[in-house]
């Protein structure tokens, strides 16, 4: 088969907080809400002076959104801070308000509410030295200084500046992105640029000792070229305080985890789980696979008694002749291949997982970018101009999905779980998704968006694909095909979760990734390397996570030697995927089947969040 | 004996290698009946059409269960009666947007089936129609197939209806062949290089009718096509004498058909092919003409529209070589075709060669016309103030005129070796020599002459009364170049005899004739001491001799003609004054 080297050109993406700001419309802001929940969190984020424009604010907010998606009771109230009225921190057992534009006009209602609250509040980022020194240390316990820079004259063994680059939370280093980036991602040999989320509200402890009372630092950043250590997150009773906002760059060990586990705290929620959950998916798996390679990765797992969950794609498509296959192979749905038909109904005996990763895992007859091939390319994007596909539309979508689910049911495969290929879709698109499965694993790509033209039909799973209900196809479309998704421009932006999401801005059920995978070398798919090693770095260091999953993929073709892409010293090598398991294991992690857990895990999504903004979707 | 040892004897005994071949055997007869088994397994055409028509996902079934059977069609019936299906499902396809989840594969699972239902398409017995419907979902590599297999079955067809039906097939093939394969110039040269091999295996047969030999003659498409069919022409051209004016006419008629398909080629051909078809065209018409075959209606002006500019030269060039003048029967047409040789110069630019060719017909035309009116003779004019002359035509040879004119008293006498005739003006044009720098008069004089023998004669130098003159002939000369029962004894050698001068005395005469590859000169050396050197003479190997004199001061010129019978030179000598010796006999001394 040809090298298809995933995952993943979305990784790098899902560093940069590239997207666009969704321009809610302005709906009418109401104190109540139908769900019948009692808590509600409100998240300000900043419109700026510059709404037109400044898009980040909002992305910000969805970030914010979807992290509070793991607590489905709580319904989410999110706002500009431009329209803050007076007394609304009351209404709420949180708030949250994500400072992003610098010197931002906040209502001084808000400054009032919020330093006299006895609700439970959070103070993300800038802005926060708009109080009096004294209010301030009153309300943190310590002083504002100045907001910290890059320092390009100490630099860093990698020869590059040094900044408060790593978090420090619970005794585990967590830390900030910043290193020189391609600004082409498609290009071997694109110019770089170093980014890096190096600012930071920089405080000092108050000299009042009464004032530092009850007064806990969270986390502290530390200089990775001086060693100096100042604050990152701050809590003072009812209110805590995050020195930048932490969504800026994300990555496997950014300081977001940290914000997303003080999280529980700021909601004052307890973890969900019992256990850590990790979860093993074998990736891109489609009938032309070569078979004795996938036998040798069941075979490790099931040594290793790990559940098997295999990501599947129904419909192996290689227009271009990529793939060391037949002539005749160019079209093959997984039911029409003997042998890959008679691998998966052993799987499904040993009660297998199949995750449903895209209906090819490409688009059309060409390049998308890479060969046109399936697992290879990009199915539900445009990844050649960094746009949704020509023909993008909710019935569009729902139609190529019937298509893989023909042949995912004649193959008698029924999937619970969705996995964008790439992981990268329209708002549309993952608009479908979100209604039509139960759950989506994986990471996700955001535009400031809105959704409009759902017709619910009946109950959230007449909806799904089901074997038992066929006339769930029909509701699909009823419901689905007139769903529309404006967004204000054509930047977007990628989040990890830590934990599952029961509602994420598309309303999509998500399953987390967050340890990435085996990435042996640089190449056209590939921006960063990532070993094993730092895979279990990672997962240890989740461990002070409240809720958080080890959740990771692997491929089939790495258990081969180095030379054939893999990283075996042999053909069939498993002593990689073997230390991972193990590793992960040692550190208490549990490997769950994810089918199961699917179907024990069925709590309802989060109610809708109330969106309120003034300002118009322009498209 | 051990078991290894009876073993080792068993297997090499001859009777248990004839059990183990006839065991081998038997279960290749069993596992044959057993692959036999592998069948079509797919619903009849009608039942697959009825389940592509549901949605796309049966669509999408329906081509991949076609697929999946494709080595199952082995004869080309059930393979067609799936094939044809592809049409209807392409209309499925773009109704269910099939392009949605599998782009073209309609286009797709046509190819794999037209890769293997290739084999079954015979362009010389199927509709073009089918033939088409087949390419239109074949690759280059198929078609690459295709076109090999093909070239095959031309090598070994005798059928002269199914080749040409698979030359009509090709060639509607061709058109859309263009915009399909137009990155893959392979396929679509070898569709020509077929098409024109069919049809110069066609060409090379004489048995073609005229319209056979245009149809195959339209098949012809590559310039190595070309090349070998102007080749095969030239030869022929060459080995075809030109009194067979039957065979020069086909030839002709497949060179011309050949050169309007040249002159309208939509594919670029090399220069060379113009120029070789051109070549050809030359050397026909000039075996033509000698064999003086008289060209169709429109066949010469054809022939010379389609040659190029270097070959209408090479033509004139010819044409100013030519020296012998046509026969009577031949002359007038010489003269037409002449004239639209000249036209066509002029058209193209060619206008030297136009004035040149045009010169050297006139002069031509003067013997023709001199020869085709029979004006030879002594003709007696009175001018306008009713001065009496004398004026005399004769050729000089057959492809020359010269006259003379000369007033009563024999004072005046002017000779004319530049005749020519000028056929625009129906008149003749005279000139005692061609136009030159020298600066001594060189008058001139034209002249008409009707069937009746009256004759008008202009003098433009001469004084006014003079200028006009009017007359009759009066005397006829004895014609011995157009003589019927020439011999074939040369003229060449000494003759002596006796010549009577105007009824004066008999001279003792002595006539010279001295050959000089195509002309003769000769000296005539009388009694009294006289000589007379005639410069120009015909070749004289036919037992005629015509031989005439250079210009004289006072006679103009002196023409002798002769014709041997025997042993003697018999004929009559003329000078300006008209026959000045009517009848001579001279005796071969030498």
């Amino acid at each position: 088969m040809s090298k298809k080297r995933i995952p993943l050109a979305v990784l790098a993406s899902l560093l940069l907080v590239t997207g666009v700001i969704v321009l809610s419309g302005a709906s009418g802001f109401s104190m109540s809400w139908p769900s019948g929940r009692t808590k509600c969190v409100r998240v300000y984020y900043d419109r700026s002076k510059t709404p037109d424009s400044y898009w980040m604010g909002r992305t910000y907010a969805l970030f914010t959104q979807n992290l509070l998606g793991h607590f489905p009771d709580w319904q989410q109230i999110v706002s500009p801070i431009e329209l803050y009225q007076s007394g609304e921190i009351e209404t709420c057992d949180a708030t949250i308000y994500l400072g992003s534009y610098f010197e931002n006009v906040i209502p001084q209602a808000f400054y009032d509410d919020f330093a006299k609250t006895k609700k439970r509040v959070a103070w993300l980022g800038y802005s926060v030295w708009k109080y009096e020194p004294k209010t301030l240390e009153r309300l943190f316990g310590h002083e504002y200084v100045d907001l910290t820079t890059i320092n390009t004259k100490s630099l860093d063994n990698k020869g590059q500046p040094t900044f408060f680059r790593e978090v420090i939370y619970k005794g585990e280093t967590f830390h900030k992105f910043g290193e020189n980036v391609k600004l082409d991602l498609t290009s071997w040999n694109s110019k770089t640029e170093f980014r890096a989320g190096f600012e930071q509200t920089r405080l000092k402890p108050s000299q009042d000792a009464e004032l530092r009372k009850g007064v806990e630092v969270l986390a502290y950043s530390r200089h990775n070229g001086s060693g100096e250590m100042i604050p990152y997150a701050v809590r003072k009773e009812n209110r805590f305080y995050f020195a930048d906002i932490p969504f800026s760059f994300m990555h496997e060990s950014d300081r977001m985890l940290v914000f997303a586990d003080v999280l529980f705290d700021i909601l004052n929620e307890k973890p969900r789980h019992n256990g850590k959950y990790a979860l093993l998916r074998i990736e891109d798996v489609h009938p032309l696979l070569p078979l004795g390679e996938l036998e040798d990765l069941m075979q490790v797992l099931r040594d290793e008694e790990v559940p098997i969950t295999i990501s599947l794609i129904p419909i192996f498509f290689d227009p271009l002749y990529m793939a060391d296959r037949r002539p005749d192979e160019e079209f093959v749905t997984m039911d029409r291949h003997v042998s890959f038909m008679d691998f998966v109904k052993r799987l499904k005996k040993e009660k297998a997982s199949f995750i449903w990763h895209g209906v090819t895992h490409q688009y059309g007859r060409g390049r998308n970018p890479h060969d046109g091939a399936s697992g290879s390319d990009f199915e539900f994007w445009d990844a050649i101009n960094n746009r949704p596909v020509k023909e993008d539309s909710a019935a569009w979508a729902l139609e190529r999905l019937e298509d893989g689910w023909f042949t995912l049911e004649r193959a008698g495969i029924s999937p619970m779980v969705w996995l964008t290929p790439h992981y990268q879709a329209s708002s549309v698109d993952y608009g479908v998704f979100a209604r039509v499965f139960p759950w989506n694993i994986g990471r996700v790509i955001y535009y400031n968006h809105r959704l409009s033209g759902f017709q619910p039909r009946g109950k959230e799973s007449d909806l799904w694909f089901d074997p038992a209900k066929p006339g769930n196809a029909k509701n699909r479309m009823e419901a689905l095909g007139s769903l529309k998704a404006q967004v204000e421009s054509d930047r977007w932006s990628g989040q990890i979760f830590p934990y599952e999401i029961y509602g994420d801005v598309h309303g999509q059920r998500l399953i987390p990734e967050n340890l990435g995978n085996s990435q042996p070398f640089i190449s056209s798919h590939v921006v960063r390397t990532r070993s094993v090693q730092e895979i279990v770095a990672d997962a240890k260091r989740n461990l002070v996570l409240r809720d958080a999953w080890a959740s990771l993929f692997y491929h089939s073709f790495l258990l081969g030697t180095i030379e054939a892409g893999g990283r075996g010293d042999f053909p069939g090598d498993p002593k990689e995927l073997r230390f991972i398991i193990r590793e992960l294991k040692k550190l208490g992690y549990k490997f769950i089947n994810l089918d199961e857990w699917a179907k024990q895990n069925t709590v309802p999504i989060r109610p809708e969040p109330i969106v309120r903004d003034t300002l118009q979707m322009n498209r | 004996m051990r078991f290894e040892e009876r073993f080792v004897a068993m297997v090499t005994s001859v009777g248990f290698m004839k059990q183990f071949f006839a065991g081998i055997a038997l279960l290749l007869v069993m596992g044959t009946g057993s692959m036999a088994e592998a069948a079509l397994n797919l619903a009849p055409p009608q039942e697959l059409l009825t389940k592509a028509s549901q949605d796309r996902r049966q669509l999408r079934e329906v081509l991949l269960d076609m697929q999946q059977n494709i080595p199952e069609m082995r004869d080309p019936t059930t393979f067609d009666s799936y094939f044809f299906l592809l049409a209807d499902l392409q209309k499925f396809a773009e109704k269910h947007q099939l392009n949605a989840i599998y782009p073209k594969a309609v286009e797709v699972t046509g190819l794999k089936m037209v890769s293997h239902g290739i084999r079954w398409m015979d362009l010389s017995q199927r509709t073009l129609a089918d033939a088409l419907y087949y390419q239109s979902y074949a690759d280059a590599d198929v078609m690459g197939r295709f076109l090999s297999e093909i070239e095959m079955q031309i090598r070994d067809y005798r059928d002269h209806a199914r080749l040409k039906k698979m030359a009509l097939n090709l060639e509607g093939l061709l058109p859309a062949a263009e915009k399909k394969f137009e990155e893959r110039r392979d396929v679509r040269i070898s569709m020509r290089q077929i098409l024109s091999s069919i049809a110069i295996k066609f060409l090379k047969t004489e048995q073609l009718t005229n319209d056979d030999t245009a149809f195959w003659i339209s098949k012809i498409a590559l310039p190595n096509a070309y090349s070998e069919y102007i080749e095969a022409l030239n030869e022929a051209v060459l080995d075809t004498f030109p009194k067979d004016a039957a065979g020069l006419s086909l030839l002709s008629r497949r060179l011309r058909e050949l050169g309007r398909k040249i002159s309208t080629e939509t594919y670029p051909l090399p220069t060379y092919i113009a120029s070789t078809w051109g070549d050809t065209a030359v050397e026909l018409v000039l075996r033509s003409i000698q064999g003086e075959r008289k060209f169709e209606k429109g066949e010469f002006e054809a022939l010379v529209k389609l040659m190029r500019s270097r070959q209408l030269q090479g033509l004139a060039g010819q044409w100013l070589s030519v020296e012998r003048l046509p026969t009577t029967s031949y002359s007038e047409h010489y003269l037409q075709i002449s004239n639209v040789l000249i036209a066509r110069l002029r058209e193209v630019g060619l206008s030297k060669e136009a004035a040149e060719v045009s010169l050297h017909i006139s002069r031509m035309a003067a013997p023709i016309q001199t020869t085709k009116s029979q004006l030879e003779g002594l003709y007696t004019l009175k001018s306008g103030d009713g001065s009496k002359f004398k004026f005399v035509i004769i050729r000089a040879r057959p492809n020359l005129v010269y006259a003379s004119l000369e007033d009563e008293k024999g004072y005046v006498t002017l000779g004319f070796f530049n005749v020519t005739f000028d056929s625009q003006r129906g008149k003749f044009v005279a000139s005692q020599r061609e136009p030159d720098l020298d600066a001594t008069a060189n008058p001139t004089a034209s002249f008409s002459v009707s069937a009746t023998g009256d004759i008008e004669l202009e003098v433009p130098i001469a004084s006014t009364g003079w200028r006009q003159m009017k007359g009759k002939r009066t005397a006829k000369f004895t014609n011995f170049l157009d003589d019927n029962s020439p011999t074939a004894n040369p003229t060449e050698g000494e003759w002596e005899g006796e010549m009577v001068f105007r009824e004066q005395a008999p001279w003792k005469v002595r006539l010279v004739v001295s050959k000089f590859g195509l002309y003769s000169i000769g000296r005539l050396t009388m009694g009294n001491g006289v000589t007379i050197d005639f410069q120009t003479g015909t070749a004289g190997d036919n037992g005629v001799i015509y031989l005439t004199t250079g210009r004289l001061n006072h006679t103009g010129w002196v023409h002798l003609r002769a014709v041997r019978r025997g042993d003697h030179l018999e004929g009559q000598t003329i000078g300006a004054s008209g026959v000045i010796v009517p009848y001579f006999k001279l005796k071969k001394v030498k």
